[in-house]
């Protein structure tokens, strides 16, 4: 597979303390790759390694497998956690301004601006001065400023915050719709439903260590903990009792003549055995293995850093 | 056009369209106009004099005839001297005219000079009362005191049998012409010239300094700042900003001063067309600036002068270097702003808000007060020690420069003052500090602008200088 962006063993230290210690990320060319972690984990600081904003201590940034230079810039689009615009500029001034900074042509900036402002149904905005603007029509303007000279790496740190339910759609359709025209986007984001929905790859930092990375439905396959959710029509303890030793009942619940239980696999117990087992006393109604979401995986590996580590597929994370 | 010329360009003309530059535009020459004009025309067109009734208590007048109080007060243009009631009852005097605004009642008391017992010196009183409705104004006061004292010393000589002739003798005033290699000059006109020069340059600098460290906090609270230095670097950005202001200083100073011409020159020459002559008004002349002047068919002002001082001063402006001043001057103001303009940009990196700038700005700006403060010292001694230290530190060297430069002979070698070797070394001093302050703000800037809500202080500035970028 080929990479876009290559960071190899990239380490920062700041005075009191260290953002990124021996990080390396591998990113694949038109993939969705999310960049996760705790807040102050270190991925900001990441970001701004790849946006030469700041630079590593030691390591490197590949980009095509080359070294990152200045030039690079301008196949990057960036839009920052922390965003805003100049409040008494219009908009389109400061989108002019902006695209040019990134190297568009005048010309063929304003004519990308224009076709973006019809399709996100702002025509009217241009003369507009951005502090007339609400949040939500704010973060439109950045979002477009920041695509605009169509980048090759887009990173998009929490592309969602500040817009409603609508526009975040929209949002989410125009990164499917730029991935699939060829570019590679790194989204940061906490928002661990959006990660299943888009990602494809993701990397986990956490205080300052990636502690993960892989493709997302490697990752949950591989966190699965051998758990299957069974519901059946009978007796709860004709189950249990039929349930052979090499199964472990985690969670029940009974209601209605229909009882779910979550079971844990033991040993090398398999998914069939164990409906060999029941299935003579309770009828089946479903059984599907218990794939952890993202979000589990997130709080898991991330608790499991800390004293008081947790363990996947426990009943805590039973919900119904 | 490069990315950094992108920046120059939006500070540029996001500024002047500002309403604010407009509007400061349009102010700043009317302020120069009314500082002028006013005044002139409060000289020029006087209202009615004001009346001083005149009443001696002590009838020194009617015994003494050479106590001619119509001698001693003459009417000038704002006083008018009465002396109807001279010998009349201060009390009735005053009832008659309490109500006048325009009238006051000096009441010369019994006791004025010894009365009439004699002019006994240790008996002399001094209580001379103006009675009046409304308040006469200093200048009233000192025209009659200076007046009585005069008259007052005069009397004293004639008793003590003093020829007043011989008196009147001490008072010539003995002035020194100030001839330094043959050449005459006046050292007003140069300090006042070296003082204006050196006052632009601080004044520019600390207005439009202050807008840079504005700017980078602007920037720094919408937190645009993140996506620019994704595109620029953070020190392109910075010098970007630092050159986009100077040119909205430049191009408002210059309109400034096109549209100061612009209004004060029809005015100065309508008045003149009056046969006023303003320039007797400015203010720091004692009570002879509201004598009517004497009309010599003056149209300009510089026939206020006497024939001998007006060439005396149009050689000394000739006798200041000015190719040197010029020169200097633009180097002066364009590096000594760039320094300052990156300071204040490092300054304004290290807060979230303008009032958090105050730890950073005294040390920043004292430099400049100090060499304010200190021009009369400069302008007294322009070759001392005072003086050289202070046009050699860069901190200081292009305000203090200007100010020495007008004292300067640049044809006279090492005995000129200032010489030419001494500004371009001045200037290389100032130009090797800019750099090597630039690179230091810069490293500060770049990590001062990504610290949000971090309460900065000198210690944290100076560890941000060592971060690798």
């Amino acid at each position: 597979m080929s990479y876009l962006l290559e960071a190899k063993n990239i380490v920062k230290r700041f005075a009191t303390h260290t953002a990124l210690d021996d990080v390396s990320i591998a990113v694949p060319e038109k993939c969705i790759f999310g960049l996760l972690g705790p807040n102050g984990a270190g991925k900001t600081t990441l970001i701004r390694i790849i946006n030469q904003i700041t630079g590593p201590d030691s390591g490197t940034v590949l980009i095509d497998g080359r070294l990152l230079e200045p030039s690079h810039s301008e196949s990057i689009g960036y839009l920052p956690e922390e965003r805003g615009l100049y409040r008494k500029m219009s908009v389109g001034d400061q989108a002019m301004y902006l695209a040019q900074l990134k190297g568009l042509p005048k010309k063929e900036a304003r004519k990308r601006l224009e076709e973006w402002f019809e399709r996100f149904e702002m025509s009217g905005w241009w003369k507009k001065k951005v502090e007339e603007l609400s949040k939500g029509m704010q973060q439109k303007v950045q979002f477009i400023v920041t695509v605009l000279h169509e980048p090759r790496l887009l990173i998009l740190d929490e592309p969602f915050s500040g817009f409603d339910p609508i526009n975040a759609q929209l949002i989410k359709q125009e990164i499917l719709r730029m991935r699939d025209n060829g570019a590679t986007i790194i989204l940061s984001t906490h928002n661990m439903g959006s990660v299943e929905e888009l990602c494809d790859n993701i990397a986990l930092i956490h205080q300052s260590k990636k502690i993960l990375d892989g493709n997302v439905k490697e990752i949950r396959r591989q966190y699965a903990t051998n758990t299957f959710d069974v519901s059946f029509r009978g007796s709860m303890i004709a189950f249990t009792n039929a349930m052979w030793t090499g199964a472990e009942l985690v969670a029940k619940k009974e209601g209605d003549g229909i009882c779910s239980v979550r079971v844990k696999l033991l040993g090398k117990t398999s998914p069939n055995d164990l409906l060999h087992a029941v299935i003579g006393s309770s009828e089946i109604l479903s059984f599907n293995e218990v794939i952890p979401t993202m979000n589990d995986i997130f709080i898991a590996k991330v608790r499991a850093e800390e004293p008081t580590g947790a363990e996947l597929g426990t009943k805590s994370n039973y919900t119904e | 056009m490069g990315k950094i010329g992108l920046i120059i360009r939006r500070e540029y003309f996001t500024r002047i369209k500002n309403k604010t530059f407009i509007i400061m535009c349009l102010v700043g020459p009317l302020l120069w106009a009314a500082l002028i004009i006013v005044p002139a025309m409060l000289a020029g067109k006087p209202g009615a004099p004001r009346q001083i009734v005149v009443v001696d208590m002590s009838r020194l007048s009617s015994l003494d005839t050479s106590l001619d109080y119509a001698h001693i007060f003459r009417d000038t243009m704002n006083l008018h001297f009465n002396y109807d009631y001279v010998l009349g009852d201060v009390e009735a005097v005053r009832k008659k005219y309490k109500d006048s605004t325009q009238t006051s009642v000096l009441e010369i008391p019994s006791n004025f000079l010894g009365g009439m017992d004699s002019l006994n010196v240790a008996t002399i009183g001094k209580a001379v009362i103006l009675h009046s409705k409304n308040e006469p104004g200093h200048n009233t006061l000192a025209y009659i005191g200076s007046r009585l004292s005069a008259e007052h010393r005069k009397m004293m000589l004639q008793r003590d049998s003093i020829p007043i002739a011989a008196v009147e003798k001490l008072k010539d005033n003995i002035t020194v012409a100030n001839s330094v290699r043959g050449k005459v000059s006046k050292s007003e006109i140069k300090a006042v010239v070296g003082f204006v020069f050196g006052l632009i340059i601080y004044m520019y600098i600390f207005m439009y300094g202050v807008q840079v460290m504005r700017g980078v906090i602007e920037e720094k609270t919408t937190r645009i700042v993140e996506v620019i230095v994704s595109s620029v670097r953070p020190f392109q950005l910075m010098m970007g900003k630092i050159i986009g202001i100077m040119f909205v200083g430049l191009t408002q100073i210059s309109i400034w001063i096109i549209l100061s011409m612009l209004i004060i020159t029809p005015i100065i020459n309508s008045i003149n067309d009056d046969k006023t002559d303003f320039t007797k008004a400015l203010p720091g002349n004692g009570i002879q600036q509201v004598m009517p002047v004497q009309d010599g068919g003056g149209a300009s002002p510089m026939n206020v002068f006497k024939n001998d001082e007006t060439k005396e001063m149009i050689s000394t402006i000739m006798m200041i270097p000015w190719g040197n001043m010029l020169v200097s001057f633009f180097f002066y103001f364009i590096l000594g702003y760039l320094l300052y303009g990156a300071m204040f940009a490092a300054v304004g990196s290290a807060v979230d808000t303008e009032s958090d700038t105050q730890q950073f700005m005294l040390p920043v700006t004292v430099p400049l007060i100090i060499a304010i403060a200190l021009s009369s010292t400069v302008m007294m001694d322009p070759d001392g020690k005072i003086a050289t230290w202070l046009s050699y530190i860069p901190f200081t060297s292009p305000i203090t420069m200007m100010m020495r430069i007008p004292y300067s002979d640049p044809g006279a070698g090492s005995a000129g003052g200032v010489h030419v070797v001494d500004i371009i070394v001045s200037i290389a001093i100032l130009l090797v500090t800019f750099l090597i302050m630039t690179w230091l703000a810069g490293k500060i800037y770049r990590t001062g602008i990504l610290m949000y809500g971090k309460k900065s202080s000198w210690k944290e500035l100076f560890k941000w200088l060592f971060y690798k970028a």
